[in-house]
């Protein structure tokens, strides 16, 4: 697409004149210098104003004077390197120590989170006993009672484990706490 | 500046008295040079070039190479010559104090070639004055040290067009400059 003078002086003031253009780009401006006249005067001027007076800098020496100064702190800080250096080895072993007690918790985490899941919310297990699951233990405890009922009539030994209270009521014992607590 | 051995950095880093004077020494007049051209003045480039080195062997232990020495050892140098340029807020128009500068009032020894350098140095101190801290960073960077656009952008941590942006209008000033008969 071709470049009107102002895009032109753009790219003039800076990416052409460093050679920060591709190909393509670079043959565009060539090609519109060949025809104007005012824009390749215009390159000219910031050539000679901008660009060429830098071209022949050179590096200035650093004075001895400097190096003298820096050896001369570092010697007088010596203290203050050794110090720095520990600090810089009790951060290190900090970040350690924080990565460790990250690991830590997020075990813990973890692990709360799985007992959480084997073990079935309060809430949720009455949620279970108010549909299906009741019609079960109903009909399990009215097995157990015919067989205390069978027990008492007969003096014969229930195939259930019941105790009598001294008030005389039976108390039936389904298992272990554990097998209790899940039903 | 040229990118120096992985290995010398590592045992400076490691508090290495003699790896760190080989970095000096490889490096020192780069540091030198851009200190002077930004803040303009030897005394400020001393001590800005002494404030680097003291932080370079400082903070060497904590470089990790995610980016070049050399990248690194530019920022740190723009930035203390910035604030050194920014605290002393000298007004200094027109003035140069540059040692090379000075040189040239012995013309009975110095060479037609030496006089002609001597005053180009002369000149770009002028044309560097006349920018803005950022706009001279910048062309330092590009003219005198040779950096990308990209390369620039890292050492100074601003976007790339910021870069081009601050070169143009550098150029422009420049441009001006001599065309009001200040060249």
């Amino acid at each position: 697409m071709p470049m009107n003078c102002e895009e032109m002086r753009e790219l003039l003031t800076a990416d052409y004149i460093d050679g920060e253009l591709d190909e393509g780009a670079r043959g565009d401006v060539v090609k519109h210098l060949e025809t104007c006249t005012r824009c390749r005067q215009f390159e000219e001027a910031v050539r000679r104003a901008a660009v060429e007076p830098f071209r022949h800098a050179q590096l200035s020496s650093a004075p001895a004077s400097v190096w003298n100064q820096v050896a001369r702190v570092l010697d007088q800080d010596r203290g203050g390197l050794v110090r720095e250096a520990l600090r810089c080895g009790w951060e290190r072993l900090f970040t350690v120590r924080k990565a460790v007690y990250a690991a830590a918790s997020l075990a813990v985490v973890i692990l709360i989170a799985a007992i959480l899941v084997r073990v079935p919310s309060t809430a949720s297990r009455r949620a279970r006993l108010s549909s299906g699951d009741v019609v079960g233990i109903h009909d399990y405890m009215q097995e157990q009672f015919l067989a205390l009922e069978y027990q008492g009539n007969n003096g014969a030994e229930s195939p259930v484990d019941g105790d009598m209270d001294y008030d005389g009521t039976v108390s039936v014992n389904f298992g272990t706490i554990v097998e209790e607590y899940l039903i | 500046m040229q990118a120096l051995p992985r290995e010398i950095l590592i045992a400076a880093s490691e508090g290495n008295r003699s790896a760190f004077e080989k970095i000096y020494r490889a490096t020192c007049d780069y540091v030198y040079t851009i200190a002077l051209k930004v803040t303009g003045n030897r005394a400020d480039a001393e001590e800005v070039t002494q404030d680097v080195f003291l932080k370079i062997f400082r903070e060497l232990k904590r470089f990790r190479f995610a980016s070049s020495f050399t990248t690194w050892l530019y920022r740190v140098t723009i930035n203390s010559a910035l604030n050194a340029t920014r605290k002393t807020r000298r007004q200094r128009m027109g003035q140069v104090e540059y040692n090379d500068a000075i040189a040239v009032g012995d013309g009975r020894s110095a060479t037609h070639d030496a006089i002609e350098r001597e005053h180009n140095v002369a000149r770009v101190s002028a044309m560097l004055e006349a920018l803005n801290p950022d706009q001279r960073a910048c062309i330092v960077l590009r003219e005198i040290e040779g950096l990308r656009y990209k390369e620039i952008a890292d050492v100074l941590k601003i976007p790339i067009n910021t870069v081009r942006s601050r070169l143009q209008r550098a150029r422009e000033a420049l441009l001006a400059r001599e065309q009001h008969g200040e060249g």
